[in-house]
């Protein structure tokens, strides 16, 4: 997978190049309008993220651009603005996804590969790992081709940790990704606790292998051997 | 008090009071006048009966003219008022008489003059009914002359005024006052108009301040949030390090949330235009609903729901997902345990009511900035003015009361 990150501030840009390294994607930052152009003339990507506000010109345009030169890669958006004005106007023309500064890394990870999974496998995509298969068209799971009926939430929050492999997935931004900005109706989030524990149950109870880790009193960590 | 009336009270007090002092001695000049007239008048007919007497007639005619002779008593000539009765009616009439001892051809003649003199009580009465005539004529003419001057004069003062009862300084233009011509009024318009001008700008300037403020801290932010989240993903941390990475990171999604509440806040004062569709506003509030199941559940909350089904409105979807949201938010957030929450729609009216602990500040401050009954509380207080801010760019009414221990909030559709 290609990915190019266009952002203009240096070390926002080298923590997503480092959290993303793990993916084993083949990253090229590009920190200005220019760059960025020059690069996605040069080279095909599978993905990529667009900061709106750059120095020398506007991350619509770049938009603009791919949509012309590689119509079929993914177009995640970056902004500090908010949703109302530009989310219309970035979706308008043809990004993927939307995503306002500051965001959770994890969150850009699966939005990410959520992309990918829709535009170069057209939805089809199967993930596969360890006992369970997992179709993200028909939001179907089987423990070793037994199929499990997972709630709506519990579906989510299982896409989000595999997602996030092998990392510490706070409650938090579990909450996060699930319930967006409303996360202040809650007063903890002791609640994933009941998804998590029900889900592990359904996946166990079908004969496969707990892969969700608890992490203190922090968060979850999908794990495999 | 209106001005004019006071103006005018002050003007009729003083009328009042020169009249009377006016009555008054219109009274004893008028008085003093005829009683001068009547003694020249009683002297000169004393003199022609005196002269009379010495050529030897009878002169009489009583009460006007008594003459007594033979008169021994020793007398000091003189003008005096009496107080006679006459024969026919009985009633008291009053004259004003002038008595003189005259030696006429060797007799002493003891002779009386007397002419009827107008009443001191009726002469009080007349001048007392024209001054009250004066006074009721004036208050009459004042109270026209005001009713044409608040018509007509104060026309412009209270064109001003009810523009500067609608100014707000978040508004996009200008104060525009008609011109008068009368110079304090126009004055008047000349520093309101300049005052405003001056506090739009300064009102400006602070939002471009708070905003630009709120844009430049996102992306420091971004950049600590995503370095912690780097830092959770190490594996050389103990539990104690990355417990407190997470409550870094926990309150660095707070400090983003508030900035976002600040963004958006500032968004709607702008007056911009949002984009418009319609939306089912039935649906849109079961599907906020359902996404609250959890937290709902967690306090054991019971919910009494009465929708309508299929009621629309035209609007902007994320404004009305916000506005919808944070009320639900605010009836779960600021819930009891084992409490309840009812929400009906119907028409265009959205009831949302809540169990909860009594307020402790007024019902007034519910829709202000910061506004937090309970200072211990995580939000910032901000969801309540910007659904009010919300209700405003759409003239939709939202209003708040406690009623049977609960909160109800009441929102019109329009």
């Amino acid at each position: 997978m290609k990915l190019l990150i266009i952002e203009d501030n240096v070390e926002l840009a080298e923590s997503i190049y480092e959290f993303l390294d793990k993916e084993n994607y083949q990253i090229d930052i590009a920190h200005n309008f220019a760059n960025a152009e020059k690069l996605i003339i040069q080279n095909e990507f599978d993905c990529v993220l667009v900061d709106l506000m750059l120095p020398d010109g506007t991350g619509l345009d770049i938009v603009k651009i791919l949509k012309k030169l590689q119509p079929k890669s993914g177009i995640i958006i970056i902004t500090a603005k908010d949703t109302l004005d530009d989310k219309i106007s970035g979706l308008d023309l043809g990004a993927d996804d939307y995503l306002t500064k500051p965001f959770h890394l994890a969150e850009l990870n699966a939005r990410i590969k959520s992309v990918l999974r829709r535009r170069i496998y057209d939805g089809e995509d199967e993930i596969k790992l360890d006992c369970l298969t997992i179709n993200t068209k028909l939001r179907e799971v089987k423990v070793n081709a037994t199929p499990i009926e997972l709630t709506r939430r519990e579906y989510d929050i299982l896409i989000f940790l595999i997602s996030n492999k092998e990392r510490v997935i706070t409650k938090e931004s579990i909450v996060e990704h699930i319930w967006g900005d409303n996360i202040n109706a809650f007063d903890n989030f002791d609640f994933v606790y009941t998804h998590i524990k029900n889900l592990r149950k359904k996946i166990t109870d079908a004969g496969g292998k707990d892969n969700i880790q608890s992490v203190y009193g922090i968060g979850y960590k999908f794990i495999i051997e | 008090m209106k001005l004019i009336n006071k103006i005018s009270n002050y003007f009729l007090f003083s009328a009042a009071l020169i009249l009377i002092v006016f009555a008054v001695f219109l009274f004893f000049i008028i008085e003093n006048t005829i009683k001068g007239e009547m003694d020249e008048q009683l002297i000169n007919i004393y003199k022609k009966v005196v002269r009379q007497l010495s050529s030897g007639k009878e002169v009489g005619l009583s009460p006007f003219v008594e003459i007594e002779y033979k008169a021994d008593k020793i007398f000091q000539s003189g003008f005096s008022d009496v107080n006679l009765k006459t024969d026919e009616d009985n009633d008291d009439e009053y004259y004003r008489q002038y008595s003189g001892i005259e030696n006429i051809n060797g007799n002493n003649v003891f002779i009386t003059v007397r002419i009827s003199m107008i009443e001191k009580d009726e002469m009080f009465y007349s001048i007392f009914l024209i001054t009250i005539g004066s006074l009721i004529l004036i208050v009459l003419i004042i109270f026209l002359i005001n009713k044409y001057i608040s018509q007509k004069v104060f026309k412009d003062f209270y064109a001003t005024l009810e523009k500067l009862e609608n100014f707000s300084v978040s508004e996009n233009k200008d104060l525009q006052l008609s011109k008068s011509d009368i110079n304090e009024f126009s004055k008047l318009n000349e520093v309101v108009e300049k005052l405003s001008h001056k506090a739009r700008g300064e009102y400006r300037s602070l939002k471009k301040f708070t905003e630009e403020t709120n844009h430049e801290i996102q992306t420091p932010v971004a950049i600590v949030k995503s370095k912690l989240e780097m830092l959770l993903q190490s594996n050389n941390l103990k539990e104690k390090e990355l417990n407190s990475v997470k409550t870094a990171i926990g309150n660095l999604n707070k400090l983003e949330r508030i900035n976002k509440s600040i963004l958006l806040l500032n968004k709607l004062d702008h007056h911009k235009l949002f984009e418009n569709s319609q939306i089912n506003l039935s649906e849109e509030i079961k599907n906020i609903l359902s996404n609250y199941s959890e937290a709902i559940s967690e306090k054991k909350i019971s919910l009494k729901i009465s929708i309508d089904e299929n009621i629309n409105i035209i609007a902007n979807h994320s404004l009305i997902n916000i506005l919808i949201n944070n009320l639900i938010v605010n009836s779960i957030k600021h819930n009891v345990n084992n409490g309840e929450i009812e929400i009906n729609l119907k028409a265009k009216t959205l009831n949302i009511s809540n169990t909860g602990l009594p307020l402790k500040r007024s019902p007034e401050e519910m829709f202000e900035e910061f506004h937090k009954d309970n200072p211990a509380t995580e939000s910032a207080g901000l969801g309540l003015a910007i659904a009010r801010k919300i209700c405003n760019l759409y003239h939709y009414k939202i209003s708040y009361k406690t009623e049977d221990k609960r909160h109800h909030f009441n929102l019109e559709f329009q």
